[in-house]
């Protein structure tokens, strides 16, 4: 059974649909053939045919809790029956909240937060931050790593110092980036790579 | 990073550091935030990614209060018709108290030195495994074809042209095996989830430990 009433989605047409209409990320489309995953539970996903995989990278480094939650879990089900959406012009209760639990993890002088819906969209918001703080100053160099990963994004792809940046210039990104060697370059057990 | 942070204030610089996957949340790097080991104070943090323990899509960007003040009474041009969307704010705030339920960092600190134990054996035993780093739960382990030249496997360009890395050979071997691992040109990144037990991590490393003989069988 699929997830629409009436239909059934066995693993050869989620593959096949989803390869004729939907993009894969970071990758040549031609080649790819997406696993195609059925649930999870606390450290394992299972395949459509019912196959568990220990989970040793919780995902793409996201999934720290596991899967299945129920607290989590039951916290959005909360949320989204009471008040699915509304405009962030207005407040609701877990915004508070969230402000108030951000507060006493993060470090002690950061005191106003921003909330994107991906991590590209964080370090958007900061470039757009810091070019708006230093717009009488003149001041428009951003100093990133080479060997580093910030986004997708106009922005982010060009702070990103890896080889998914190449791809993105000259033709689209910003102005004002340079890049640095990381730290440890001379340590690395491979010969290091600049792209 | 002090120096760097040293530099950045001597010359009224903006350092912004990206946790978006080092965000502790609960201990992946054994702190809440990767530059609480240093005690740093940066001037923008931003994080996702386990904010939700990725059940919704979330990211942040924490600014310092010098910056949070300017924009009291300057125009803050930006934002999104999902920012500070009710499902996010509620699984996020609802993942941090579950990260500070079940005490978190502190396993994390623990689980990731027996982690760290494990994958130390693993460079050991194979001459294909040219460096094993690892913070908290979050470890890194690199092949090489040479330990002495550190000529890699695998370039950027083969994974753009779509070749195949000896790295996504290894990680296809441990998936038959029923274990998933993040890849990349020449390194695996070993980051479970929190609450894994060291049972598991044994399975982990012992897939780790077959699938590494491939790489083996090609070391110069």
């Amino acid at each position: 059974m699929g997830a629409i009433q009436g239909s059934t989605y066995d693993r050869e047409r989620v593959s096949r649909v989803t390869k004729e209409h939907t993009y894969g990320t970071w990758r040549k489309q031609g080649p790819w053939n997406p696993l195609v995953v059925e649930r999870a539970e606390g450290v394992y996903f299972y395949d459509k045919d019912g196959k568990a995989y220990l989970d040793f990278s919780s995902q793409l480094m996201c999934s720290n809790l596991g899967h299945s939650n129920s607290n989590v879990i039951e916290a959005m089900h909360r949320q989204a029956e009471k008040l699915a959406y509304i405009q962030p012009s207005y407040t609701i209760d877990a915004r508070a909240e969230l402000a108030e639990e951000l507060s006493s993890v993060l470090p002690g002088n950061l005191d106003r937060f921003f909330f994107g819906t991906s991590g590209t969209e964080a370090n958007e918001a900061a470039v757009k931050i810091i070019r708006m703080y230093n717009s009488s100053s003149g001041k428009v160099k951003i100093i990133s790593m080479y060997n580093s990963y910030h986004g997708s994004t106009a922005a982010s792809i060009s702070l990103t110092g890896d080889f998914r940046r190449i791809q993105a210039e000259p033709d689209f990104g910003i102005n004002g980036v340079v890049h640095a060697p990381p730290p440890l370059l001379l340590q690395v057990p491979v010969r290091p790579e600049i792209p | 990073m002090e120096r760097v942070r040293e530099i950045t204030e001597e010359n009224d610089v903006i350092m912004v550091t990206d946790e978006v996957m080092s965000g502790g949340w609960g201990g992946r790097t054994g702190e809440w935030f990767a530059v609480d080991h240093w005690n740093i104070k940066p001037d923008i943090l931003t994080t996702a990614k386990g904010i939700t323990s990725a059940y919704f899509p979330l990211s942040l960007t924490a600014t310092d209060r010098r910056i949070s003040e300017y924009f009291e009474d300057h125009y803050f041009a930006h934002g999104h018709t999902y920012e500070a969307h009710p499902v996010g704010m509620a699984a996020a705030t609802a993942a941090i108290r579950e990260y500070k339920r079940l005490n978190l960092i502190e396993r994390a600190r623990e689980m990731g030195k027996y982690l760290s134990g494990r994958l130390e054996e693993l460079r050991e035993r194979h001459p294909s495994v040219g460096d094993v780093r690892s913070i908290g739960l979050f470890a890194a382990v690199e092949i090489v074809r040479n330990r002495e030249t550190r000529e890699p496997f695998n370039t950027y360009r083969d994974k753009v042209e779509g070749r195949p890395l000896m790295t996504d050979r290894i990680a296809s071997e441990m998936m038959k095996k029923g274990v998933y691992v993040n890849t990349w040109v020449s390194h695996f990144v070993i980051a479970p989830p929190l609450i894994i037990t060291k049972e598991e991590i044994d399975a982990g490393v012992s897939a780790m430990d077959d699938a590494l003989r491939l790489a083996d069988s090609e070391v110069k």
